[in-house]
């Protein structure tokens, strides 16, 4: 234990005193509030507007009202849906009105050609009967920064050995009295804490600058396969930095694996990078072509087939399926962490 | 006392066969000049001993530790530069001192500035690494090697780059360690640099030792190293 302590301190003094590293924190710091806020917007305002009219056009032709009315006719089914549904699994009349008033506002506007009011202004998506909220901007910021914190993690895991092969530094760690073993365990567990720290440091400014909006907190209420679920805002942050960190874990150790065992900087960025890449194109594709036809698959449970999205799409608070989801992404990462042994121990250096 | 016994080690790199039927053994107080041309397995035996390269076949031994299965005793025996100087470019020569001494037991903030005085880098050891010339890295990289009180020292060229004064110094700290009851395994393309203080030379050609004399009892260097590594080894 004392030579992996070693190792980890070895780390720590390494990783912090690299001017990459201290550069990768203020370009973290710096895309902050835009990355995160532009993220939110967005997300939120499609989520929760598609399709919408433009509120800078006040009168349209009947031509482009014919257009716009093929455009809007599956979100005005889908709403249609979406009450019967609310009404059948008896959500609360906050979730009906929400669709309600969707949907009234899409016929409104394609039977009158004129925006009843201007719904897409910010105090809309901080309205808690929109079923977001002031509160919920933690959440939010986790949310879009998850994508640096993934970055972060896996130039950490490519850095911990491939990087030391680069230099030829690791001679001199392997060369030292501690055993291969034990480097990797370090390593590992260095990982592991950094990574912590980090989405704990994004978690007390995220939580900091929400307190901007008020920390009461109020309800939101996250829709699931078969119900809806009231729950809180900061109830969701922690599983939000939880589930944040599960996945920084997997990606950074599948990062030093790939760097062990093709001892390549590039490879070790490339391939999780990739991986990750691709996983969110395969399941957005998946998604988006049956939100565009049928809306027949669940989101969340599609996303449960899934390495990291499976975090990353839970909306449920902490319940069985996050549980076991946390599980198989430590599992996963425990497997990495023993291919990482199994290719060092013998490795020339 | 034998600090390091080499029996029958074989290393394989593939199918490429980098060291065969290697038999050595180095005894306390020895320096050891380890010649041979590019690629003949110097520093793939260095590598072995320091634990870099796991061994094909055959025992290696520091200390009376198995370099293998006991690693964590046999490599607190041994110091060692070995191939080019590796160094965290960013961090200064002081902060790459430290960093070594995370790893190895018992290395006091006095012994790495002991280190650093043997080599003579008091002056410059808080500039980044990256601003050393090849003779100032190469002197850090000694003086990594000596932290943490080694008891055989696996030098390759390490006077190479290395200004006549800083390389005296150098020289003069490896006769002391060794008079101090170490040894140390030189490798070296500079004949003369061998010459002038190894008490014992080994020729290694195509991975295999075909030479091991005493130096007292070598005349002219590099007559011998140049009849043994293209004839053969007929001076054996």
């Amino acid at each position: 234990m004392k030579d992996i302590l070693s190792v980890f301190r070895y780390e720590r003094y390494r990783t912090t005193r690299n001017i990459v590293r201290m550069l990768s924190v203020v370009l973290v710091l710096m895309t902050f509030f835009g990355f995160s806020w532009g993220l939110y917007d967005m997300y939120y305002r499609d989520f929760y507007s598609t399709p919408r009219p433009d509120p800078a056009i006040t009168e349209i032709s009947p031509e482009q009202r014919a257009d716009l009315a093929e455009e809007y006719a599956d979100r005005i089914a889908a709403l249609d849906q979406l009450v019967l549904q609310a009404e059948m699994v008896g959500a609360p009349d906050r979730v009906l009105k929400v669709y309600e008033r969707e949907r009234a506002e899409l016929r409104f506007y394609l039977e009158t050609g004129t925006v009843e009011y201007d719904f897409l202004q910010a105090d809309d998506i901080l309205d808690p009967t929109q079923g977001v909220n002031g509160g919920s901007f933690a959440f939010s910021i986790l949310v879009a920064l998850r994508y640096l914190l993934y970055v972060y993690a896996i130039f950490l895991g490519a850095s911990s050995f491939s990087a030391e092969h680069r230099s030829g530094t690791m001679r001199t760690l392997v060369a030292s009295p501690i055993s291969r073993r034990d480097i990797i365990l370090g390593k590992f567990l260095y990982l592991a804490f950094e990574t912590a720290a980090t989405v704990f440091l994004a978690a007390a400014v995220a939580v900091g600058v929400s307190a901007l909006y008020g920390i009461e907190a109020p309800p939101i209420l996250a829709r699931t396969a078969t119900s809806f679920r009231e729950t809180t805002a900061f109830a969701l942050v922690l599983v939000r930095f939880f589930s944040t960190w599960v996945g920084m874990v997997f990606l950074a150790a599948l990062a030093a694996t790939v760097g062990i065992v093709l001892r390549s900087s590039v490879a070790g960025l490339a391939i999780p990078a990739g991986f990750l890449m691709v996983s969110y194109g395969i399941f957005a594709s998946i998604v988006m072509g049956d939100y565009s036809f049928n809306r027949t698959i669940d989101p969340e449970r599609l996303a449960s087939g899934f390495p990291v999205i499976a975090l990353d799409l839970h909306l449920q608070g902490w319940n069985l399926d996050f549980t076991v989801a946390v599980l198989l992404h430590l599992a996963m990462a425990a497997g990495l962490l023993w291919i990482s042994h199994i290719a060092f121990r013998r490795q020339n250096i | 006392m034998n600090l390091l016994e080499l029996k029958d080690v074989w290393k394989l790199y593939g199918e490429k066969t980098a060291l065969s039927e290697v038999t050595l053994s180095i005894e306390e107080g020895e320096i050891v000049g380890l010649l041979g041309l590019n690629g003949a397995g110097k520093s793939t035996l260095m590598k072995i001993v320091a634990g870099l390269a796991p061994l094909s076949r055959g025992s290696a031994r520091v200390g009376g530790f198995d370099v293998e299965q006991e690693h964590g005793r046999a490599a607190r025996l041994v110091g060692a530069m070995i191939e080019t100087p590796a160094f965290h470019q960013e961090l200064t020569g002081w902060q790459n001192m430290i960093l070594t001494g995370l790893v190895i037991p018992d290395v006091s903030k006095k012994d790495m500035l002991a280190a650093i005085e043997t080599v003579g880098l008091e002056d410059q050891f808080g500039f980044a690494v990256k601003k050393y010339s090849v003779g100032m890295k190469q002197r850090l990289h000694f003086a990594r090697a000596i932290l943490g009180h080694p008891r055989l020292l696996l030098l390759d060229e390490p006077l190479s780059g290395i200004d006549p004064i800083a390389a005296k110094r150098i020289r003069d700290a490896i006769i002391a360690f060794a008079a101090s009851g170490g040894a140390a395994v030189v490798s070296s393309h500079v004949l003369a640099e061998i010459e002038h203080f190894c008490t014992r030379i080994v020729i290694i050609d195509r991975g295999q030792i075909v030479l091991d004399r005493p130096r007292a009892e070598v005349e002219n260097l590099e007559a011998l190293f140049l009849d043994v590594v293209t004839g053969g080894g007929k001076a054996q």
